[in-house]
């Protein structure tokens, strides 16, 4: 294999993010005295030229791989991997501030969360199973750190000793699945496997298969914390630091789906094979929609809240996957509503965090819902820009999380994929999410405010506004001109519809 | 069960054998010790399936690295006798009953398995060398995972020592 | 018995023990290990795949090589969270872990 300069410019937005890490933790070893806000605008910088780079992409790109069939580089990469800039660039600017406040402010962090922006952006483009492992793997071991990263506060080392233990775990079953797919298919490679699974071997064989689905959701399912790979996810969101979290809501969330969804799209053709492997996924697709909304509503810490509430959005994303499995007419309906979602609760998930962020009380973070009081009347913008985030987290019109939803519904609803009560199931468990997240917003503008010492306090550094200001607006511009970016993921998805069918040839 | 070798059975033993005192023995060091043997019995199996260079690697890097590894972390954590589960009985009875379970799903699918279905005679291929066809490859078609491999090490790297090292130098 | 069903096997057992020890230890360190058993598992099966099935090249070898240095890589990063929780709270037995239950 010649590695030509063209390769070299395919996965240069991957380079660059990667070469950035390196950068940074060199810089920090050498003068250890730089301010980390200066790194963290190198970050910035450097995650702003990774996105122009990877603009040149969208919205079609190449869709035959490259490097020896390691990377596909067509819009669907290049779809996730801005959602992934964004998504660790807002992220950057919503941490400083908060690192500096708690004291860890170090150039490892910075590094690490492009680290794990690396590790997704890897998981988007692999053609191979071998690169999804190891995109998933780079991942999630940042992202253990990170959830340790405050080495003195004891929630945050659980927190980390728990997620690394079912990590791990997961991680387990995710690679013996593989090896029982390697074992059907000979191969590795998601072209080879999906000639392989269309030429159809015989039933026996078909349970092999079946079993190796099986295993990969399971690791899929833990990483995007779907039921009943859930249980991790309300501990480490509470114990990680926040700004942490909040990163890790989206990342491993659309890095996650990104992988899951180029796998099962691509690598398991057949009809059959795929109204059995959707009818799995839908009854997860249910009982994570139930579970999550359910034990959100009981509640009353901000970031547990947000965990459940993140359960909740996997199951709905899950429904658009299931309109891909189960609708071989058009599975670019189902990709494309995928694509749109993730972007859209990249935004509004990080909007939340960042209010949460920027709130203090004596000194500790502000965490109980109940000490939101009057939060509305006293910091108005704050208020307002919360109000934002819960309503398009709950799907209120015409916020982004309105025609996300909407979309799902739309790919959901379609003959062929025969699942409304899926369709039913997301519209009620909505409505249940409209309690909890409404609550946040009465608290905040119904309730008398506490004054004196006890009273919140917010502030928000240019950094951190910046963030907000960028989450903000993506909420509502993803609401009020959803046009453009459905048409791009529409063109995307058919790119890689298109990618599938020519894999069978 | 003609086929089954010798040194196959014994091997068999020897990875399922100290695999179970693995899970089942209360002092810990036993446990990592016996974790060892199992790796080694593993590497053995590689042996049988004419890689070698797998063997090795098996060795230094399984036996030699993270047998140690685990055994000094042992040390530094003080605790040697492990407690049973809370509700013991019950825990013990439950996970014997799914990992068995599991056992039984995967033992079933691959003896219904035939693997000629599997568009491929199930024979082994000829042996020849083929270190050097694993080194070309490595660097050749696996080329961008080789090197994505080395930023996964890099990560470990660092994560490990801001961890676990003692106290901030800043 | 087909020599790949006895590997195969062999490595279904290893995989099972390796889930059983998973689910009853309670020391964060014995978990790791069982992990590891789980993870000898898959490596198995890849080689023995690649062995008897994978015709052209050896992408099984290939990726148990990778599988490799990634268990490497999560043990030397468990290992060093183990040892920072082992600090902060003197054990490592996820029972006991007060703040978040197991």
């Amino acid at each position: 294999m010649q590695i030509t300069p063209r390769d070299i410019w395919n996965i240069s937005p991957h380079l660059v993010v990667a070469a950035l890490g390196l950068i940074i933790l060199l810089i920090d070893a050498i003068w250890p005295r730089i301010s980390k806000r200066q790194l963290a605008n190198l970050a910035l910088l450097g995650l702003i030229g990774a996105g122009a780079l990877q603009a040149r992409f969208w919205p079609r790109g190449q869709v035959t791989p490259v490097l020896g069939g390691m990377i596909v580089p067509d819009g669907y990469t290049a779809f996730f991997n801005l959602v992934l800039l964004v998504g660790a660039g807002i992220s950057l600017l919503l941490s400083t501030d908060y690192l500096e406040w708690d004291g860890s402010a170090h150039g490892e962090y910075h590094a690490l969360v492009l680290f794990t922006a690396f590790g997704g952006m890897v998981m988007a483009a692999a053609g191979h199973l071998i690169v999804v492992f190891l995109g998933l793997e780079i991942l999630s071991i940042s992202l253990y750190i990170l959830a340790g990263y405050q080495r003195e506060r004891r929630e945050s080392q659980e927190a980390a000793l728990k997620y690394f233990l079912l990590g791990a775990f997961a991680s387990a079953f995710f690679l013996y699945g593989m090896a029982l797919v390697y074992g059907y298919a000979g191969s590795l490679d998601l072209h080879a496997i999906a000639r392989a699974a269309g030429a159809g071997q015989g039933a026996a064989a078909n349970q092999l298969l079946l079993t190796g689905i099986g295993l990969l959701l399971v690791g899929f399912g833990f990483k995007v914390a779907v039921v009943p790979f859930h249980i991790w996810t309300p501990d480490v969101y509470e114990g990680a630091p926040t700004s942490a979290t909040a990163f890790m809501s989206v990342v491993a969330k659309a890095a996650g789906f990104a992988a899951f969804v180029r796998v099962f799209a691509l690598a398991f053709p057949g009809a059959d094979l795929r109204h059995q492997v959707g009818a799995v996924v839908a009854s997860i697709a249910m009982l994570t929609m139930v579970v999550g909304n359910t034990a959100a509503v009981l509640q009353t810490n901000i970031k547990r809240l947000l965990a459940y509430s993140s359960i909740a959005h996997a199951g709905y994303i899950l429904v658009g996957v299931v309109a891909v499995l189960r609708n071989p007419a058009a599975p670019a309906e189902g990709v494309s509503a995928v694509l749109f979602y993730t972007l859209a609760y990249t935004f509004m998930n990080l909007g939340a965090f960042a209010v949460v962020l920027a709130l203090r009380r004596r000194g500790e973070e502000l965490l109980n819902i109940e000490e939101y009081a009057g939060l509305g009347f006293r910091y108005p913008w704050l208020g307002a820009l919360m109000a934002l985030f819960m309503l398009s987290l709950a799907g209120m019109p015409p916020t982004a999380g309105f025609f996300a939803k909407l979309y799902l519904i739309r790919a959901a609803l379609s003959p062929l994929v025969g699942m409304w009560w899926l369709v039913i199931t997301l519209a009620l468990t909505s409505v249940v999410s409209f309690y909890y997240y409404i609550r946040v917003v009465t608290v905040m503008y119904m309730r008398p405010a506490v004054e004196g010492e006890q009273a919140p306090q917010a502030s928000a550094g240019p950094h951190l506004g910046t963030g907000l200001a960028l989450a903000a607006l993506g909420t509502i511009l993803l609401g009020l001109i959803p046009a453009g970016i459905l048409q791009a993921a529409q063109q995307i998805a058919e790119g890689l519809v298109e990618l599938g069918g020519m894999a069978l040839r | 069960m003609g086929q089954l070798s010798w040194p196959f059975i014994i091997l068999l033993l020897l990875t399922i054998i100290s695999a179970v005192v693995v899970v089942a023995e209360r002092n810990i060091v036993r446990a990592a010790v016996s974790l060892g043997l199992s790796f080694l019995g593993v590497a053995g199996l590689y042996l049988l399936l004419h890689a070698p260079f797998l063997a090795g690697a098996q060795v230094l890097i399984y036996v030699g690295a993270i047998t140690i590894l685990i055994l000094f972390a042992i040390m530094m954590t003080a605790q040697r006798l492990m407690r049973p589960p809370r509700r013991a009985l019950e825990t013990w009875i439950l996970s014997g009953a799914v990992a068995t379970a599991l056992f039984g799903t995967l033992a079933y699918v691959i003896i219904n398995t035939r693997w000629h279905e599997v568009d491929r005679a199930a024979q082994a291929r000829p042996d020849v060398d083929y270190v050097p066809v694993l080194a070309d490859s490595l660097l050749q078609t696996y080329l961008f995972p080789f090197e994505v491999a080395s930023v996964l090490l890099l990560v470990a790297l660092v994560g490990a020592i801001i961890l676990a090292k003692e106290e901030r130098i800043d | 018995m087909d020599p790949l069903n006895a590997f195969l096997i062999v490595s279904a057992g290893l995989f099972s023990v390796g889930v059983f020890g998973v689910l009853t230890r309670r020391n964060a360190v014995a978990i790791l290990m069982s992990i590891e058993l789980m993870l000898n598992a898959a490596n198995l099966n890849l080689i023995a795949f690649a062995r008897f099935g994978d015709p052209t090249v050896l992408a099984g070898q290939v990726f148990a090589i990778f599988v490799l240095t990634v268990a490497a890589a999560e043990a030397a990063v468990g290992l060093a969270i183990v040892l920072c929780v082992y600090r902060n709270i003197r054990h490592i037995n996820v029972d006991d872990l007060h703040i978040l239950k197991w």
